[in-house]
């Protein structure tokens, strides 16, 4: 009897052990399978972009996993995720900008159901926003590298840098994705101002970050970027 | 008459009464038996497997009926404490990802309570950038058509809505603000690092 208990317990550890290995964590190996399965033409280059990614600690193994699951999931023609993704990869390699804001949009699209070219739209507006966000703190002296070496320069750690860059962002896509006119300059001042107060009131991001955006970056600055963004949309 | 004549007419006189009142006896030791089982307690499932078991004439096959019966009992037992324990939970992962989505808790983070009233709603669930637009389903355990759930978050500002019967609902009284995307809304809340953002 006691040797048919000991075969029963091993039975068990056989049964859970399988169950362990599933929880294994996810690695640049299961993003290369996912892109892989997608059968892009320019595989190559989007999985160099998102390694880059990765060792930049913009992005994480999960959420591209995430993404490009999502994605070789939903219908649509393959030449549209192509796009989609280049323009991400793009944006993280050649234009080195932060992209969680973009890879967000693109699960809400699917998650919503929308057209891979009204996301494609989205995509391409907000990655121009973001790389005009990212000039405008340059022209205004914040930088996320000391080799400027200006006066009156600051340099930011990466991820607080992203942080604003991503925040900015977002508060002029959505303000041009509601419909209004990218000449209020003070009503877009005033909607990253909230936004940014929101972000500091909760504690996410320092006071002294809010205080150099809200003391340096002017409302026309705003409109002038959004203006831009509209033309670069329109040609 | 005789001694020996009245014995033998004795016995004859009880034999043919015998056989004549003989049918009664058929199906009595049945019928005995089958009330004395019915006032019986009933007897339970383990004595219907130990009846089994003592059936089984193979050794071998009453080894290997141990063996599967002890796998059913720990596995159901792994479950159970994988359930309860936070050192085991999520053992069976497999499991979990394909009926709930879950979300890494962060103690620096806050708890959020996410309220819908969909009264009738055959299924009620919250999306949103703190989950890659992965639906977390509510719950109205006491059916009073008020669905609800309550996520453990990282510190940030979050995009979400809810989708009652694939529906989806942008405008959450409870949100910091709105947003306008993909010709909806979407509702926004800010997780800070002071904890209960209720």
């Amino acid at each position: 009897m006691k040797e048919l208990a000991f075969l029963a317990f091993v039975v068990c550890l056989l049964m859970v052990v399988p169950t362990q290995n599933t929880r294994a964590e996810t690695t640049s190996i299961d993003v290369e399978q996912e892109l892989q399965s997608l059968g892009l033409q320019s595989a190559a280059e989007i999985m160099t972009a998102i390694e880059t990614g990765f060792l930049q600690g913009r992005l994480t193994p999960d959420e591209m996993v995430s993404l490009l699951s999502n994605l070789a999931a939903y219908s649509g023609e393959r030449e549209d995720k192509e796009i989609l993704l280049l323009t991400i990869a793009r944006a993280l390699k050649d234009d080195s900008l932060p992209v969680t804001m973009l890879i967000d949009k693109v699960e809400e699209g699917l998650a919503r159901k929308v057209s891979l070219q009204t996301i494609r739209q989205m995509i391409s507006g907000r990655a121009n926003l973001l790389a005009e966000v990212r000039d405008l703190l340059y022209m205004n002296l914040i930088f996320t590298s000391s080799e400027y070496g200006q006066e009156n320069c600051l340099v930011l750690p990466l991820p607080r840098f992203d942080f604003l860059v991503t925040q900015i962002a977002d508060t002029l896509a959505n303000y041009q994705e509601s419909g209004r006119s990218p000449l209020e300059g003070y009503l877009i001042y005033e909607e990253m101002r909230t936004r940014l107060s929101m972000l500091q009131q909760n504690a996410i991001i320092p006071a002294e970050d809010v205080e150099l955006i809200l003391e340096r970056i002017k409302p026309e600055s705003l409109t002038h970027i959004l203006s831009n963004v509209l033309s670069q949309q329109q040609q | 008459m005789h001694k020996d004549d009245l014995e033998k007419l004795l016995g004859d006189t009880l034999q043919q009464e015998v056989s004549e009142e003989r049918h009664y006896l058929d199906g009595l030791e049945k019928k005995i038996v089958a009330e004395l089982t019915g006032r019986l307690p009933r007897k339970g499932w383990l004595h219907a497997l130990t009846r089994l078991f003592a059936q089984m004439q193979s050794s071998h096959r009453r080894q290997l009926a141990v063996i599967g019966i002890t796998a059913v009992i720990f596995l159901f037992l792994g479950i159970f404490v994988s359930e309860r324990l936070p050192l085991f939970r999520g053992l069976f992962s497999a499991y979990d990802e394909q009926h709930t989505t879950t979300i890494t808790a962060n103690s620096d983070g806050g708890q959020l309570l996410f309220v819908m009233p969909a009264p009738g709603a055959q299924t009620v669930a919250v999306v949103g950038s703190f989950n890659n637009w992965k639906p977390i389903l509510l719950t109205d355990e006491d059916e009073d058509g008020i669905w609800l759930t309550n996520l453990s978050l990282t510190p940030g500002r979050y995009e979400y809505a809810f989708v009652v019967d694939g529906r989806w609902w942008g405008q959450d009284p409870l949100a910091d603000e709105y947003v306008r995307s993909f010709g909806g809304y979407n509702s926004v809340r800010y997780v800070g690092h002071t904890g209960d953002n209720i």
